[in-house]
């Protein structure tokens, strides 16, 4: 009552003057900095060893540190409580030694430090990768080659000591990778601008040679430039030997002629006679500019045209220079530019222009999406059979890429083992999903990269998508990376090599086909349910059945199916799976009631354990029972406490599917159930306990008078549930589950699970001619 | 009863992962700072991330190989702070470490009075309702955005902003200008009391 009133009175006006907005602010700043700044004891390597021993002990378990000399991280390094800053400065100050830093880079640093340090101690908090750390520190901060081998050194001293293991090399490998990959992109600009400095001399000297109309004359004949005269319509009246080698006639012939006619396009024959003066303006000389000229001979020659009409003659002169060298040159550096060196795809910076115009593009609203596959494994291919390999490899895997991308806009390689891939229109978006299936089908086949076995890479896969035309093609990119991360499985080096002949990998494939393939595998009918009888302990009569699905094509992706629902429950498909149990197990009633009436057995299904109980449920189980015709009595559904009880309640929705009849059954009735003071608010018609305790049935005169089997089916009776024991192999066990007054059995000794019609025939007597469904 | 988070039992490795070494201490961190950010003392969270090392250990292989190692020391950190409010309820112990600063050193007179401002805010921040206090924690101390926070809560990032609205509206009100001379024992953030009549504390786990 007095919290009431406390904040009853908290919400008068008159508690007013009031704190401002930044004042508030600044106390939750204040409050976070001083919980930071509290002491972790753990920075301390030694406290860190005493713990981790602490842990073990208490755990019955070997410490790593049994053997003191493994984590000690030595004299003279740099010690991990030392913190980022001493290291920033001595990184600083190395590259201030050997290179030009042209402003305080100090923050910049301390940040990509501070990265670099988190991809050893814990890489998903990381937000920069090493490889763009090293890119950046060649193409930003423009570093010298010594400078950066100090930077290795101190860098790698640093990394080593703040973890065990080898970590640090993998981040100091992927750096130098980085660096080495910026240092390459700063030199094509630099032969870039070097070659646009070559361009503009060159026009230089054109130029001179038309500014002087003496000196043009001078060197008409015998120049090796192509130079030539025409009159005022731009008709040539005069060329020397190297315009008529250019043009593929002698001088008889190119008199007269325009030079306009030369162009190859209508677009070059306009930007020919906008070059020289029009009857009345003034002139007009400028130049170069570059157009394509088509010769006698039929040879087509992009040529660099400089004109000058200011004669008073009013003759023009007129040179050119063969541009073909200096556009293949240019053209070679741009494409270098934006392809990645080994698989020929366009790079991350190219994806990223193509995205921005597509994002500027008003079909941005429709919807722009990037899809990532992430080449898990293909590093460790490099690194085991070395680089030709890898190499191979990459090539082979983005040949297949571009195939299989038939939907994308842009299929380009993002950093050495992700490919990125652009969907931009309705179309591509419709037939997105099949694509990103047949791709990882396609990436994750076996690559013969060499005279060895054949090896392979694991796809993983990552989505992002927008309808904001706003939305910044760098953060979009970075979703995806984020959704790279949370789909890609932490693999040590020696895991992330697949070998296909290797039991780990098949089954890690096979567990990935096998999600990918669940969804439609449920659509398809290609999962069923197999049936264990379940017989009454007092008559050994078959009763029931115990529903669980199965995989129908077992010999294809040789998963065991509860892996593929566990997966799938991490993967939110629970209520998917859910529903398609209901309606089947509702179908599978329905057809043994039409066939044996009140003698048809009832079924039973365990709905996943990651089940969210909800109205949609409840609403999808009363469309199942409204579509089959059965006493809902014979369905019974099995949760785990988990689904009925949350925050320490019972879920409402108990009522509404309890209120249809069918059965609530509780599974793992004394392992798992934690909240037995709400049992009796369940409405449970039945409790199930697990194979874990069928142990508890034992003959042992003194064990079984103290049975936690016994207590449980007391403890049943009293909330007026029947018992069903899982796992009962023996007839000795079948007897005592009879004694303590369970009321069904399961297990061996009733029978194995069986297909729906083996089960009917085995058990219920079917007719021959009736097929069950 | 037990205050173990859902989840698949514990591996039945005999020792302890390679890798276990190099990456608890920053989840030791994370599980600290919850407790602290909620107004777990400093030895509350001390022995609560301390415990929870010792459940993730115990879990690793299965933890590390899903991908849920900070999710899992959220959630277990957070049973088992409203486990420990609950039993202080029940049966109330003599708190004398209930400040922070019983393990930090003696403040001086200079910043004495800014630490107990400080406090008094993180007070005020634990009285707020659980919804209310968790985006707040969530957004100012732990920098989420109100996708993000929405996306941990459970809820859209409009309602994360009328939260936070309500939240900052409130802690405006109740914080004083000039730093309260005595205040009683904060009430400990337990979500399903009875007394509690805000709609959304049954959301809580």
């Amino acid at each position: 009552m007095t919290a009431r009133i406390r904040r009853w009175l908290s919400r008068l006006p008159f508690r007013a003057p009031r704190i401002s907005e930044q004042e508030l602010d600044r106390r939750l700043t204040g409050v976070r900095d001083m919980i930071w700044a509290e002491p972790n004891p753990h920075e301390d390597p030694d406290y860190r060893r005493a713990f981790v021993q602490k842990l073990a002990r208490r755990a019955g378990w070997a410490s790593p540190f049994d053997d003191a000399d493994t984590a000690d991280p030595g004299p003279g390094r740099v010690s991990t409580p030392a913190g980022l800053e001493v290291v920033v400065a001595r990184w600083e100050v190395a590259l201030a030694d050997r290179s030009y830093l042209p402003s305080d880079p100090t923050a910049e640093l301390a940040r990509l430090v501070q990265n670099l340090s988190l991809h050893v101690l814990s890489p998903g908090l990381a937000t920069v990768s090493p490889g763009e750390i090293g890119s950046r520190l060649a193409q930003e901060f423009m570093v010298t080659t010594p400078s950066f081998g100090a930077s290795v050194r101190l860098l790698g001293d640093f990394l080593s000591t703040l973890a065990t293991g080898d970590r640090w090399l993998g981040v100091i490998a992927e750096f130098s990778e980085g660096y080495a990959a910026g240092v390459r992109n700063r030199a094509l600009q630099e032969q870039t601008t070097m070659l646009t400095a070559l361009d503009n001399a060159w026009a230089e000297r054109q130029f001179d040679a038309l500014r002087d109309a003496r000196h043009f004359r001078e060197i008409f004949r015998e120049s090796p430039v192509a130079m030539g005269v025409l009159d005022s319509g731009g008709r040539i009246t005069h060329s020397n030997r190297s315009l008529q080698e250019l043009l593929g006639r002698a001088g008889d012939h190119l008199r007269g002629l325009e030079l306009a006619t030369f162009a190859h396009t209508a677009q070059d024959r306009d930007v020919i006679r906008s070059l020289y003066r029009r009857p009345g303006q003034p002139p007009a000389g400028t130049g170069p500019r570059q157009v394509q000229l088509t010769a006698f001979t039929g040879r087509r020659i992009w040529v660099s045209l400089c004109v000058d009409d200011r004669s008073p003659e009013h003759d023009i002169h007129v040179v050119m220079v063969n541009a073909i060298d200096s556009m293949q040159i240019r053209r070679w550096l741009d494409h270098r530019a934006e392809r990645d060196d080994v698989t020929e795809l366009p790079d991350q910076r190219s994806f990223l222009r193509r995205l921005k115009d597509l994002l500027a593009d008003r079909r941005a609203a429709l919807g722009v999406g990037v899809y990532a596959i992430r080449l898990d494994g293909l590093s460790a291919i490099t690194k085991r059979l070395g680089a030709a390999a890898g190499a191979r490899a990459g090539r082979i895997l983005a040949a297949r890429a571009q195939s299989g991308a038939d939907s994308a806009e842009l299929v380009a390689q993002l950093d050495d083992h992700t490919l990125g891939f652009l969907i931009a229109d309705p179309a591509g978006w419709a037939s997105a999903g099949d694509m990103i299936k047949r791709l990882v089908a396609l990436l994750g086949g076996p690559l013969q990269v060499g005279n060895d076995k054949p090896v392979a890479v694991t796809p993983v896969v990552g989505a992002a998508q927008t309808r904001s035309r706003d939305t910044d093609p760098a953060v979009l990119l970075r979703w995806v990376y984020q959704s790279l991360d949370a789909a890609t499985v932490d693999t040590s080096d020696a895991v992330a090599f697949h070998d296909p002949e290797s039991v780990e990998w098949r089954w890690e494939r096979d567990r990935n086909l096998a999600l990918t393939r669940l969804p439609r595998a449920l659509e398809t009918g290609e999962v069923w349910f197999t049936h264990a009888p379940i017989a009454s302990a007092e008559t050994g009569e078959i009763v029931g059945a115990h529903a669980t699905p199965d995989w129908r094509r077992p010999q294809q992706w040789p998963v065991p199916l509860s892996d593929v629902l566990r997966l799938a429950t991490d993967m939110d498909w629970s209520m998917r799976i859910s529903v398609w149990m209901i309606r089947q197990a509702a179908g599978q009633i329905a057809e043994w009631y039409r066939l044996f009436g009140d003698q048809a057995p009832f079924l039973r299904i365990d709905l996943p354990k990651g089940l969210v109980l909800n109205d949609a449920l409840a609403e999808h189980l009363s469309d199942a029972l409204r579509a089959h015709s059965f006493p809902t009595k014979l369905l019974q559904l099995g949760f785990h406490e988990s689904s009925l009880v949350r925050a320490g309640r019972r879920c409402q929705q108990v009522v509404t599917i309890a209120s249809t009849g069918v059965g609530l059954v509780l599974n793992g009735f004394g392992v798992d159930v934690r909240h037995i003071n709400l049992v009796p608010q369940l409405y449970l018609g039945g409790m199930v306990i697990p194979p874990e305790l069928a142990p508890e049935l034992t003959t042992h005169p003194i064990r079984s008078a103290t049975s936690v089997i016994k207590s449980l089916i007391e403890l049943a009776h009293k909330l007026e549930a029947e018992v069903t024991v899982q796992a009962v192999d023996s007839t000795a066990q079948e007897g005592k589950a009879r004694e303590f007054g369970c009321r069904h059995i399961e297990g061996d000794v009733v029978g194995k699970p069986e297909r729906a019609v083996d089960f009917a025939t085995r058990y219920l007597d079917v007719p021959h001619d009736i097929q069950t469904a | 009863m037990t205050d173990e988070p859902d989840g698949p039992g514990v591996s039945g490795r005999d020792s302890v992962p390679d890798d276990f070494d190099d990456k608890y201490p920053l989840l030791w961190e994370l599980s600290y700072q919850y407790v602290r950010y909620r107004r777990g003392t400093v030895a509350d969270a001390n022995e609560i991330a301390d415990e929870v090392m010792f459940k993730v250990m115990r879990r690793w292989d299965d933890l590390v190989s899903r991908d849920r190692l900070e999710a899992y020391v959220r959630t277990a950190t957070e049973k088992m702070l409203l486990d420990r409010f609950r039993r202080r309820k029940r049966k109330p112990e003599i708190l004398t470490d209930f400040s922070p600063e019983a393990h930090q050193p003696r403040p001086s007179n200079s910043n004495a009075e800014a630490r107990v401002e400080l406090n008094a805010t993180l007070d005020e921040v634990s009285r707020l309702p659980p919804r209310e206090r968790e985006v707040i924690i969530s957004s100012a101390y732990e920098g989420l955005t109100p996708r993000e926070i929405a996306e941990r809560i459970g809820c859209t990032p409009a309602t994360v902003r009328q939260y936070l609205y309500e939240a900052r509206r409130k802690l405006r009100h109740r914080l004083d200008h000039d730093p309260p001379a005595d205040r009683s024992p904060p009430r400990p953030p337990v979500r399903d009391t009875d007394d509690d009549d805000s709609s959304d504390g049954e959301d809580a786990g």
